[in-house]
């Protein structure tokens, strides 16, 4: 049954479904209706759950590390500066392989203060070790949840489930929202480790030398990379459930196209609209959607555009003195191919500035007709089309 | 997968203790347990060591609560009724909201039924004879009979108790309670000699049969104003009425009582039980901030309908034969800075009340001087040194005789100092007594002496010394008393012992200066898990874990851990 839900609500609803047992947060904006929106279940006994009031995001890690270690399911959100305050707490999360899910609504990471939709907050946690999901819309946002604790619990890494301030957080869209029982039936309740049985004490995290650090380091990256399988497989079976599945990248009219469109989170909406009226012109356009971040999926990359002469990639984030993120993975991604398209950098949406269908046909039809692409990207509020 | 198999291999977990790293040589300091004196303790004349007894009372030991207070204090029933209670006064404490009820715990275990002390063994016991059965002798006594020396006491009376016995009202002072503390004292054996007066000669003949004699004679005069018409009908004297007079038979309409100690409020409240239909009125020369009676006494007096009026001394006396009138000066008191005297200044008001009765409660003096002109001085007073002995060899005094303020706990205490002395003289003990002090104020402690106490005295705990976080503000628990009008009808005890719960509670404020109460703070936020909880309750250090960081010294509410070095010094300096 479908319900008229925001993003942030929809999340908080993949949270109930997945009978999270603890949540610890500490509301910043856009992310705080998800937190009350659990405040609210658990009060009202539609959820039940136990719900910590953290002083800090820092601590709100901390206390959802230590949860997941005692073996429950843990939850937590955050947006921006919140997400910054937890950095070092993220490292220790992923080094300690817990199954944490995280909701993270982008936002402008500051100064200047700003409110509006940015991936430079996530995106800036790159190297911290956690799964990275980019969701596109609150239906994403919802099934992506419930996948992600499938997978972490199943790999035991953290997961952040991302979505864009305001554009998919506050927007209101029917959301289908699923059985109970289904998921009850896709998602049981695992029997985690409890890390604190007294009956059975240990130390974790004891210091460990060199060559145990880079054993567990290196363990931790190739279950990093498996995590792609696990999530091909899960979404296939949320799909087969469900009748939603959404890959680990979505490819839209790619197979014969000319020219590629990359974007990542609820700017590929627009960018749909924008492939189908370029296609309605003569002109062979394609879109691949990147949904998974990290790892980084490579083979998906490689396949969908290994084949096309120019990419264009539209980056709502910025790396400053360097470029798009998302288009220098990607470049990196591709080097060692042998075909390999030419890249084309933008850079675009800042700050939740709108970046509707036409901009996008304007770039593409830009990019046509350039003759070899640049190393710094284009920021498009400055273009003259 | 075996279960936790899989984790091992993604995370570093060691079932290895961590007590491999030894992750005290990080640090130079340690926690050393280090018990101190509280300032309750150190102002009592009688050293008596109140924290801990408190602490006994927290742990519900009542019976190692009274054997505390009976090393130190041979009448705790007497002195839980009566004493000054400076202890009271120097309560840290009152810096968060009240003093503890030091004197009605005390009074507590008092009343509590044990009565038992050890004697030391002792070879070659000294006789020594005690003149005197007051406060000062029945404690040099009790100390000497504690140390094992045989005791012979000396008393003018027919009966022992001096001051104790007729010098304090039974509603202050029930003869029951006195008899019961005394018990303790006779039970071990002293020789009783009653009706002896003591005279310039009797003093050497004792000299010729003991080892020792002890002077504890008390005051036994009352001052006399020096006025006009004292000596009319219906003029008395403080201590002599108070041990003289048990009716009158008179018609009294208006007694004054002049004077404003406790000698004063006690023959007010006397007139005031005896004459129900007299008004009574006290007039002091001090003021009534500055009035030398205990608080309690004066303010029972004004609940008892007894008038006060402050800054007057008589200047003479009216009537014919009997009085009838007192004439007033108005006196303002002041302490001459030089000679720490107070001085009488009069000023230029009169005012005259009628009066069928007067009593003069001015203070005592010495028994007529001549009787021991050998050792005393002009005065009558004995002069004594910091070990209580006179100036003729093997003759000690204590108490009112020698010119110290006159209290139940110092004359006690002069008492103990004399024993205390006597037997280090006896067995040739050269020992200074500052090692037997406890902080500062110059009162010996018998649990030192008998070397029971290793703790470090000198240092006395302030209130910014404790943390006091863990302490809440609590009401002091008030005993039980009467109705005024109710106690007037008899001289019955004012006032109920606390009840077992009232004691409970009020131990319960002690904020136990300087004195463990294994309140396990420091174990519980040692953030190394280095302080260990020993068989005894008490606490130990593991120094290869401790770092030195002193957050148990910090948060110690008692003040009882401070940091100190290694003794292997430091690994990193």
């Amino acid at each position: 049954m479908a319900e008229l839900l925001s993003g942030n609500h929809a999340i908080a609803e993949a949270v109930r479904l997945s009978k999270v047992d603890f949540v610890a947060a500490y509301p910043i904006t856009p992310q705080t209706p998800i937190y009350e929106k659990i405040a609210e279940m658990i009060s009202e006994g539609k959820m039940c759950g136990q719900m910590m009031r953290a002083e800090s995001e820092h601590s709100a890690m901390a206390a959802c590390i230590s949860a997941s270690l005692a073996g429950v399911r843990v939850f937590t959100a955050s947006s921006s500066q919140g997400i910054a305050y937890m950095h070092e707490m993220l490292h220790f999360a992923s080094g300690c392989r817990v199954p944490i899910v995280m909701a993270c609504v982008n936002r402008v990471v500051s100064a200047p203060w700003a409110f509006g939709t940015d991936q430079t907050d996530t995106l800036s946690q790159r190297d911290t070790g956690w799964i990275q999901l980019y969701c596109e819309d609150g239906q994403e946002a919802l099934d992506t949840v419930i996948m992600a604790y499938k997978v972490s619990e199943t790999i035991f890494l953290p997961v952040m489930v991302i979505i864009d301030g305001f554009y998919t957080s506050h927007f209101i869209e029917p959301v289908e929202i699923p059985e109970q029982t289904l998921i009850d039936q896709y998602l049981p309740k695992r029997n985690l480790p409890n890390r604190f049985d007294l009956s059975n004490p240990a130390f974790l995290q004891n210091v460990v030398d060199p060559p145990n650090y880079t054993r567990f380091k290196k363990r931790q990256f190739d279950d990093t990379l498996k995590a792609r399988r696990l999530l091909i497989e899960a979404d296939k079976e949320f799909g087969e459930l469900f009748g939603r599945s959404y890959g680990v990248v979505e490819p839209l009219e790619l197979a014969d196209a000319e020219i590629g469109i990359v974007t990542a989170g609820s700017m590929t909406s627009c960018a749909r609209i924008a492939v189908r009226t370029l296609r309605s012109k003569g002109i062979k356009a394609g879109l691949l959607k990147i949904k998974l971040f990290r790892p980084f999926p490579y083979n998906e990359v490689a396949r969908y555009l290994g084949t096309l002469e120019k990419v264009i990639v539209i980056d709502r984030n910025v790396s400053s003195g360097k470029g798009g993120i998302f288009c220098d993975e990607l470049k990196a991604s591709m080097y060692n191919l042998k075909n390999r398209p030419e890249i084309y950098g933008f850079i675009g949406g800042l700050c939740g500035e709108d970046l509707p269908p036409e901009k996008f046909e304007k770039i593409t039809l830009s990019v046509l007709r350039a003759k070899k692409p640049w190393d710094v990207p284009k920021w498009i509020h400055r273009m003259r089309f | 997968m075996k279960k936790h198999g899989l984790f091992d291999e993604i995370m570093p977990v060691s079932k290895t203790p961590t007590s491999a790293h030894k992750t005290g040589l990080w640090g130079n300091l340690k926690p050393l347990y280090k018990e101190a004196t509280s300032p309750c303790r150190e102002s009592c004349p009688l050293n008596t060591d109140i924290p801990l007894f408190i602490f006994h009372m927290k742990e519900k030991d009542l019976k190692r609560a009274k054997e505390e207070i009976l090393l130190e204090n041979p009448f705790p029933g007497i002195s839980g009724r009566v004493c000054h209670h400076p202890c009271e006064d120097a309560c840290n404490r009152r810096e968060l909201d009240s003093s503890v009820s030091v004197r009605a715990l005390e009074r507590f275990l008092g009343d509590y039924p044990f009565y038992e002390v050890p004697v030391s063994e002792n070879r070659s016991p000294k006789k020594v004879a005690i003149v005197g059965s007051g406060p000062a002798g029945l404690s040099c006594a009790y100390f000497l009979l504690r140390l094992g020396h045989k005791v012979t006491i000396f008393e003018k009376e027919s009966d022992v108790g001096g001051l104790l016995l007729f010098g304090i009202p039974p509603y202050r002072l029930p003869k029951n309670v006195l008899r019961r503390d005394l018990h303790v004292l006779l039970a071990l054996k002293p020789q009783i000699r009653l009706n002896f007066e003591l005279t310039g000669d009797n003093i050497f003949s004792l000299l010729g049969s003991f080892d020792y004699v002890f002077l504890a004679p008390g005051m036994g005069e009352s001052k006399r104003l020096q006025v006009a018409g004292e000596n009319k009908k219906g003029v008395y004297y403080g201590v002599q009425f108070l041990k003289e007079v048990k009716s009158i038979e008179d018609e009294i309409r208006r007694a004054i009582v002049i004077g404003g100690g406790d000698v004063a409020m006690d023959v007010a409240r006397t007139i005031r039980r005896l004459k129900p239909d007299a008004k009574v009125s006290i007039f002091a020369p001090e003021k009534v901030e500055d009035l030398p009676a205990l608080r309690e006494n004066v303010a029972e007096a004004l609940e008892e309908g007894i008038d006060l009026i402050c800054g007057y001394l008589p200047l003479y006396f009216e009537g014919k034969k009997r009085i009838e009138a007192v004439i007033f000066q108005r006196t303002e008191v002041k302490k001459d800075e030089k000679t720490g005297k107070f001085l009488f200044i009069p000023l230029n008001e009169k005012r005259e009340e009628a009066a069928d009765m007067a009593v003069v409660c001015i203070g005592q003096k010495p028994l007529e001087a001549s009787k021991l002109r050998e050792i005393a001085e002009e005065e009558g007073y004995i002069l004594v040194d910091h070990r209580g002995r006179t100036k003729i060899e093997r003759i000690y005094a204590g108490g009112d005789i020698i010119g110290q303020k006159a209290t139940v706990s110092l004359a006690s205490s002069s008492g103990k100092r004399a024993a205390i002395c006597i037997d280090m003289d006896a067995k040739r003990l050269d020992l200074p007594l500052d090692e037997l002090y406890v902080g500062s104020k110059g009162f010996l402690s018998f649990k030192k002496y008998l070397k029971l106490e290793k703790k470090e005295t000198r240092k006395v705990v302030g209130f910014s010394d404790l943390n006091t976080l863990p302490h809440e503000k609590i009401p002091r628990v008030d005993a039980k008393k009467e109705e005024p009008l109710e106690r007037l009808k008899d001289f019955r005890e004012i006032g109920y012992t606390y009840t077992k719960e009232e004691a409970e509670k009020e131990s319960d404020r002690c904020l136990s200066c300087g004195q463990c109460m294994r309140c396990n703070l420091c174990f519980y936020l040692c953030p190394d898990v280095s302080i260990r909880r020993k068989a005894d309750g008490l606490y130990e250090v593991d120094e290869d874990y401790c770092k030195s960081c002193g957050v148990c010294a910090k948060t110690c509410p008692s003040n009882v851990i401070e940091m100190v070095e290694k003794d292997g010094g430091a690994f990193i300096r």
